[in-house]
C-alpha cells in the first residue's frame, strides 16, 4: 500500500474514532464550502461564464457613450448610417421593447416581447429550431407581421404545436404570422424576459425613425481579428462624421462599444462582488475554526506524534500524515458542502426577486463542483497547515516526556487566540456589512419618493392595436367611460390614467426645448421624464403641487395646450425662477405645439428609489394620449385583490381585449425598487449570522480549552479565597485580549472593506459610525456570551478534585 | 476552635454508597497543632477539605469558632474559610505565571485588601519568611523547599487563624521538611492552630496529638507533647 493510502486510511480511522470531533468539523466545513458553492454558481453566471451565445467575447452594444460609460439608444437613422458604414463589424442588429396584446382562445395577455431588424438572431449565432429566421424582407413596414415565439409562450400558449409555423396569431396589432420557434436555451438581452419577436419594419422616412428618435439598442458583432479599442476609434470616426453632416441632430459627445456581457450584467456586478466576498470570509471563518479543532485534538495526540518521531518520522513525515486527516476531512466536508451548495442555491432561486442577479441563469454544474474541490484543497491548507506544523514540532526532538503536553499546550493556545481573534475580526467585516446594508434598506425604504405610498393601486392597461390609434378619440373615450366606472367603484376616493407611474419601470422620457432658450443644436437640450396623466393623477399619487395649478378637465385635446413641471425642473431648467408662463416644446424641436408651463409640482423618484429625481413634466392625457397605460386608484382601506377584481370586471365589460397587467400597489413598487439591496442585506445577514455562530463556536472552544488547562490553577484560587465571582471574572478578562485584539482589527478590516461596498449602499457611508458600533457591540456580546459559559464551569470547579489532578 | 460532630462523607459508586469518612467527632482547641495519620485511603484529605471548607458535601455538625458550618450557605462558607483559613499543599500549587511576590499577593486580593496595604504586607512577609530576594523569581526557578516556603508564607499572609497543611513536606527532602515544621512549630508558638495531614511519623512529632484515621473512623488519638496553658481534648 503507498504511503499517502495507507496515512488516508489511518486518517479516516482516526476521524471515525472521534465521531464529536468529526461531527463539528465536518458540519463547519459543509456550511462554508457550502455556502460559497452556491454563491460561486451566481458568480460564475454574472462574472465569469460567456453569455449563452455563439463566440460572444465579440458581442457589444454600440451607442453614444453615456456619463456612466454605457452606450445609449441610438435612433433608427442613425442605426442604419452605422451599420452600413463602420469598418469593425461583421453585423449589427437594432432591438426595441415591444408589449403586444396576445388574444388566443379568448384571453387577452400581455407578452413581453421585442421588435428586432432582421440580424438580430444571427448576430447572436442563435438561429430558431423550428422553422426560420428573419429575413430582409420581413423587417420593411409592409411585411413585419411575422412572428418567432419563445420556446416558453409556443409551449404554454400553443401546446408546442410543431405545425405552429405558417399559422396566424392574433395580437391587439393585428395578425401575425408565425415563421419560427427559438431554441429552449435562447437567453435574451435587452428584454430578458420577452417571449415573442417581430421585426422593427421602419423606413428611413418614417417619424419615429428618425436620428434623435433615439429608442433602439443597437448591438454589434465586432469583426474577427478587430480589438475593441480599434471598433470604439472606429465609431468615434463614424461619430464625428455624423455630427459634420447633421450638426442640428447630434450633441457633443463620442460613440461606444461596451461588451454585452458588461451591459447584461452591469447591475449584478458589485452586489455579487460583495456577496462572493462575505462568503469568502464565512469560509475563511470556518477554516479558523477547524484549524481550532485540529489544534485541539492535536494535543491530545503529543505523545502519538513523539512515538512516531522516536520511531523515525521525520517532520515532513509527520506533517504530511497531519495534513492527509485535513485533507480527508476537508474532501468529506466538501462533497457535504456540495450537497448544502445544491440545497442553498435552490433556496436563494426560490427566495429571490424575479430576475434578480441573474439568478435564473445560475446552476449547480461541473464548474461549482470544480470550485467545489478547490475550495475544499484550500481549505485543507487553510485549516490544516498550522496544526500540522506545530504538532509535529511538539512531536519531534522532545522524546517521550511529559513536558510535552505543556509545551505544545502554550504553544497551541497561543496559536488558538490568535486564530479566535481572526474570526472574530473577520466577523466583525461580515457584521459591518450587514449592518451598513440594513441601514441602507431601512434609509430605501423611507427615502422621499415624492408621491403618498400608502393605498394606491397601480394597474397597466394596453390599448394598442388597431381598435385605439394614439390620440384617437375612441382612445379618450375608452379612457373617461373607465374612470367614471373605477370612480364609481365603492372605497375609491380618486381615479386616474397616466402613461407611467414613478418606480414602475417605464422610461418614457423627451426633449424639453424652452422657447427662446434652446440650444444652437437643439440636439443640446436637455430631456425630462414625461407623464401624461388624466386630471386626479396628482391628487390620486399624492404629488404636491407647488405652484399654479394641475391639470384640469377643461385641459382638452383642443384647449390650449399645457404642461407643468418638477420642482428638478424648474431648478434646473430656470435656475429656480417662475416658469409658469413659459413655453416649451416637448420632443422634436421643430414640430408639435408649444405649451405653456401652468403649474409646478413636486419631485418623484422614477426609476429607482434610491436615485435623485430628474426633471419632470406632466402633460394632459386630453393632449397627448398614451395607448399604454397605468390605471392609478386611491382606494384606503380596501383589499387590493377585491379592488383589483372589480377593476378588471369594469375593464372586461368595457372591452374584454384589453388586459391587465402589473398589478401592484405604489408600496410594492417601493418595495421592489428596494429589493436588490434588500435580498443583498438578507444574504450579508445570513452570512453574518453564520460567521457569528461559528466565531462564538470558536471563541467558546479556546475559553473552554483554556479552562480545562487552567483547573489546576483555579483549585488553587478556590482554596486561597476566590469566589465563584473571582473565578468568572479572571476567565472573562482572560479572554478580554482576544476579544479587544479581534474586535479592534475587525474594525480596521471594515472600515477598508466597506469601501468597496459604496456602490450597494444608499445613503450610509461606508464608514458609517453606528453600523460599525452595533457590528461590535453585537460580537462583544457574542463573545461575552462565549465566555460565559466556560466562566460558570470555571467558577464551579470543586478545588480539592482539582487539585487532587494533579 | 473546631468541634466536629457525627461528620460523614460518601459518594456514589457503582457498588452503591461508599463512605470517605463515618461518624467523624473531633475538637480542636485554639492553638493546638494536630496531625492526622493514617493509611492511604483513610480520608486524612478528606477531613482537611472539610475542616478548610473546599467539600461543602458531608452531613453532620461542624463548629467553627462561632460558626455552625452545616448550616452556612456555599457562598458564607467561602467568606470562613477567606477569614479564618490558610491552606498549605504538599505540591506547593503555586501559580506557575506568577512571581513569588505575586502569588503571595493572591489571597490578599481576594480579600479586598487595599492595594497600598498589600504592597505592604507583601513586603513584611517576604522579610519575615526571608525570600525578598526572590520576590521577582518564577516558581519553576526556586528549589522544592523554596517553593514549599513561598507556599506557607501565601498561606499565612492573610493572617489565619487557622493553618491547614495537607503533606507539607511530602515533596521535600529531608532538611528542607525538618525547616518547614521548625517554621510550623514557630507559627503554632505564636499562637496559629494548625492541623496537618503526614505519613511521617517524625514530623507529627512536631504537633501536640495524632488523630488517626482508618477506612474513615478515627481509629485513635495520641498525645504526644502537653500544650503550654491548655489541656487536650477528644
Amino acid at each position: 500500500m503507498s504511503p499517502w493510502l495507507q496515512d488516508a486510511r489511518q486518517a479516516a480511522r482516526g476521524l471515525a474514532k472521534s465521531p464529536g470531533f468529526t461531527a463539528v468539523a465536518l458540519a463547519t466545513l459543509a456550511i462554508g464550502i457550502g455556502a460559497n458553492a452556491a454563491i460561486f454558481s451566481v458568480v460564475d453566471a454574472v462574472l465569469i461564464r460567456p453569455l449563452p451565445y455563439s463566440d460572444s467575447a465579440r458581442l457589444v452594444v454600440v451607442g453614444d457613450r453615456g456619463p456612466d460609460g454605457m452606450a445609449d439608444n441610438v435612433g433608427y437613422k442613425t442605426f442604419e448610417d452605422l451599420r452600413d458604414r463602420n469598418t469593425t463589424f461583421e453585423a449589427m442588429a437594432a432591438v426595441r421593447s415591444w408589449n403586444p396584446t396576445l388574444i388566443a382562445d379568448g384571453r387577452a395577455e400581455r407578452i413581453p416581447a421585442m421588435r428586432v431588424t432582421w440580424r438580430y438572431f444571427s448576430v447572436l449565432g442563435l438561429p430558431p429550431v423550428l422553422g426560420r429566421d428573419f429575413r430582409p424582407e420581413d423587417d420593411r413596414p409592409e411585411g413585419r407581421r411575422v412572428l418567432l415565439l419563445s420556446d416558453a409562450l409556443w409551449r404554454r400558449r400553443f401546446g408546442a404545436d410543431t405545425a405552429i409555423v405558417g399559422k396566424s396569431v392574433r395580437l391587439n396589432d393585428g395578425d401575425f404570422r408565425v415563421i419560427g420557434v427559438l431554441p429552449p436555451d435562447y437567453q435574451g438581452f435587452y428584454n430578458r424576459a420577452a417571449q415573442a419577436f417581430a421585426p422593427v419594419g421602419y423606413r428611413g422616412d418614417m417619424p419615429y425613425a428618425c436620428r434623435s428618435c433615439q429608442h433602439l439598442k443597437a448591438l454589434g458583432r465586432i469583426s474577427r481579428g478587430v480589438t475593441l479599442e480599434r471598433a470604439n476609434a472606429d465609431l468615434d470616426r463614424f461619430r464625428r462624421e455624423l455630427a459634420a453632416s447633421y450638426p442640428q441632430e447630434y450633441p457633443k459627445g463620442t460613440m461606444a462599444a461596451v461588451p454585452l456581457a458588461r451591459e447584461v450584467t452591469g447591475d449584478a456586478r458589485a452586489p455579487v462582488a460583495v456577496l462572493f466576498g462575505a462568503v469568502g470570509f464565512v469560509l475563511l471563518i470556518a477554516c479558523a475554526n477547524v484549524a481550532n479543532l485540529l489544534l485541539t485534538r492535536s494535543l491530545g495526540r503529543s505523545r502519538e506524534l513523539a512515538v512516531r518521531a522516536a520511531l523515525g518520522a521525520s517532520r515532513g513525515r509527520l506533517v504530511r500524515q497531519l495534513l492527509t486527516e485535513s485533507l480527508v476531512l476537508c474532501a468529506v466536508g466538501g462533497a457535504l458542502g456540495a450537497g448544502v451548495g445544491v440545497f442553498l442555491h435552490d433556496a436563494l432561486v426560490r427566495l429571490a426577486p424575479a430576475g434578480l442577479l441573474r439568478l435564473d441563469q445560475s446552476r449547480i454544474d461541473g464548474r461549482v463542483l470544480a470550485f467545489v474541490v478547490g475550495a475544499s484543497a484550500a481549505a485543507t491548507l487553510l485549516a490544516g497547515l498550522l496544526p500540522a506544523l506545530r504538532a509535529s514540532a511538539a512531536g519531534i526532538g522532545r522524546g517521550l516526556v511529559t513536558a510535552t503536553r505543556a509545551s505544545a499546550g502554550l504553544s497551541s493556545s497561543r496559536a488558538r487566540r490568535v486564530l479566535a481573534a481572526v474570526e472574530l475580526s473577520l466577523a466583525v467585516v461580515l457584521l459591518a456589512g450587514a449592518a451598513l446594508m440594513v441601514r441602507s434598506v431601512s434609509r430605501l425604504l423611507d427615502a422621499p419618493v415624492g408621491f403618498d405610498a400608502n393605498g394606491v393601486l397601480t394597474l397597466g392597461l394596453s390599448l394598442d392595436g388597431p381598435a385605439y390609434d394614439d390620440n384617437d378619440p375612441a382612445l379618450r373615450a375608452f379612457q373617461d367611460r373607465l374612470l367614471a366606472r373605477v370612480r364609481a367603484l365603492p372605497g375609491v376616493e380618486r381615479a386616474a390614467l397616466t402613461g407611467q407611474v414613478p418606480l414602475g419601470g417605464n422610461g418614457d422620457a423627451a426633449g424639453f426645448h424652452i422657447a427662446g432658450r434652446s440650444a444652437a443644436n437643439p440636439s443640446d437640450d436637455p430631456s425630462a421624464e414625461r407623464y401624461s396623466v388624466t386630471p386626479d393623477y396628482l391628487r390620486a399619487m399624492g404629488i404636491p403641487l407647488l405652484r399654479g395649478r394641475g391639470i384640469v378637465e377643461r385641459d382638452r385635446a383642443d384647449s390650449e395646450p399645457v404642461l407643468l413641471v418638477s420642482r428638478s425642473a424648474t431648478l434646473a431648467f430656470w435656475g429656480g425662477a417662475d416658469p409658469i408662463g413659459s413655453r416649451v416644446r416637448v420632443g422634436d424641436p421643430d414640430s408639435g405645439p408649444w405649451r405653456t408651463v401652468v403649474g409646478v409640482v413636486g419631485d418623484v423618484r422614477h426609476f429607482d428609489a434610491a436615485s435623485p429625481s430628474r426633471p419632470q413634466m406632466y402633460l394632459p392625457q386630453s393632449q397627448a394620449t398614451d395607448s399604454l397605460l397605468v390605471l392609478v386608484v386611491r382606494s384606503p382601506g380596501a383589499s387590493t385583490a377585491t379592488l383589483a377584481d372589480a377593476v378588471r370586471a369594469a375593464v372586461r365589460e368595457l372591452d374584454p381585449t384589453v388586459p391587465i397587467y402589473d398589478v401592484a400597489t405604489t408600496r410594492e413598487l417601493v418595495d421592489r425598487s428596494a429589493a436588490p439591496r434588500r435580498f443583498v442585506m438578507k444574504l450579508l445577514a445570513a452570512f453574518a449570522a453564520a460567521a457569528l455562530l461559528l466565531a462564538a463556536l470558536g471563541i467558546y472552544g479556546v475559553v473552554s480549552h483554556a479552562v480545562g488547562q487552567r483547573k489546576r490553577e483555579i483549585g488553587i484560587r478556590v482554596a486561597l479565597g476566590a469566589t465563584p465571582r473571582d473565578i468568572r471574572r479572571l476567565v472573562l478578562s482572560s479572554g478580554a485580549a482576544v476579544v479587544g485584539a479581534g474586535l479592534a482589527a475587525g474594525i480596521v478590516a471594515a472600515l477598508a472593506v466597506a469601501r468597496l461596498m459604496r456602490s450597494v449602499l444608499y445613503e450610509v457611508s461606508p464608514r458609517d459610525p453606528l453600523a460599525l458600533t452595533l457590528a461590535a457591540a453585537t460580537l462583544a456580546a457574542v463573545a461575552l456570551a462565549a465566555h460565559w459559559l466556560p466562566a460558570r464551569r470555571a467558577a464551579r470547579v470543586a478545588p480539592i478534585e482539582a487539585l487532587r489532578e494533579e | 476552635m473546631i468541634q466536629l460532630n457525627n461528620i460523614e462523607k460518601s459518594i456514589a459508586s457503582r457498588a452503591g454508597q461508599t463512605f470517605l469518612l463515618r461518624r467523624i467527632g473531633l475538637t480542636i482547641e485554639p492553638g493546638e497543632f494536630v496531625t492526622i495519620m493514617g493509611p492511604s485511603g483513610a480520608g486524612k484529605s478528606t477531613l482537611l477539605s472539610i475542616l478548610g471548607m473546599l467539600d461543602h458535601d458531608w452531613t453532620g455538625e461542624y463548629r467553627l469558632l462561632d460558626h455552625e458550618v452545616q448550616r452556612l450557605k456555599p457562598k458564607e462558607r467561602i467568606e470562613l474559610n477567606k477569614k479564618y483559613v490558610g491552606f498549605v499543599f504538599q505540591q506547593y500549587h503555586l501559580l506557575d505565571n506568577l512571581t513569588v511576590a505575586e502569588n503571595l499577593d493572591i489571597p490578599l486580593s481576594y480579600r479586598n485588601v487595599k492595594g497600598s496595604e498589600r504592597a505592604a504586607i507583601v513586603a513584611d512577609t517576604l522579610d519575615r519568611f526571608q525570600i525578598v530576594g526572590k520576590k521577582d523569581l518564577f516558581p519553576s526557578q526556586l528549589s522544592g523547599g523554596q517553593q514549599q516556603l513561598v507556599g506557607v508564607a501565601r498561606a499565612l499572609i492573610a493572617k489565619p487563624k487557622l493553618l491547614l497543611a495537607d503533606e507539607p513536606t511530602g515533596n521535600l527532602h529531608s532538611d528542607q521538611g525538618r525547616d518547614i515544621m521548625r517554621l510550623f512549630q514557630k507559627l503554632n508558638g505564636q499562637g496559629t492552630t494548625i492541623v496537618q495531614v503526614t505519613h511521617s511519623e517524625e514530623n507529627a512529632r512536631y504537633g501536640h496529638r495524632i488523630v488517626r484515621l482508618r477506612d474513615g473512623w478515627i481509629a485513635g488519638e495520641e498525645i504526644v507533647a502537653e500544650r503550654v496553658g491548655a489541656g487536650s481534648a477528644s
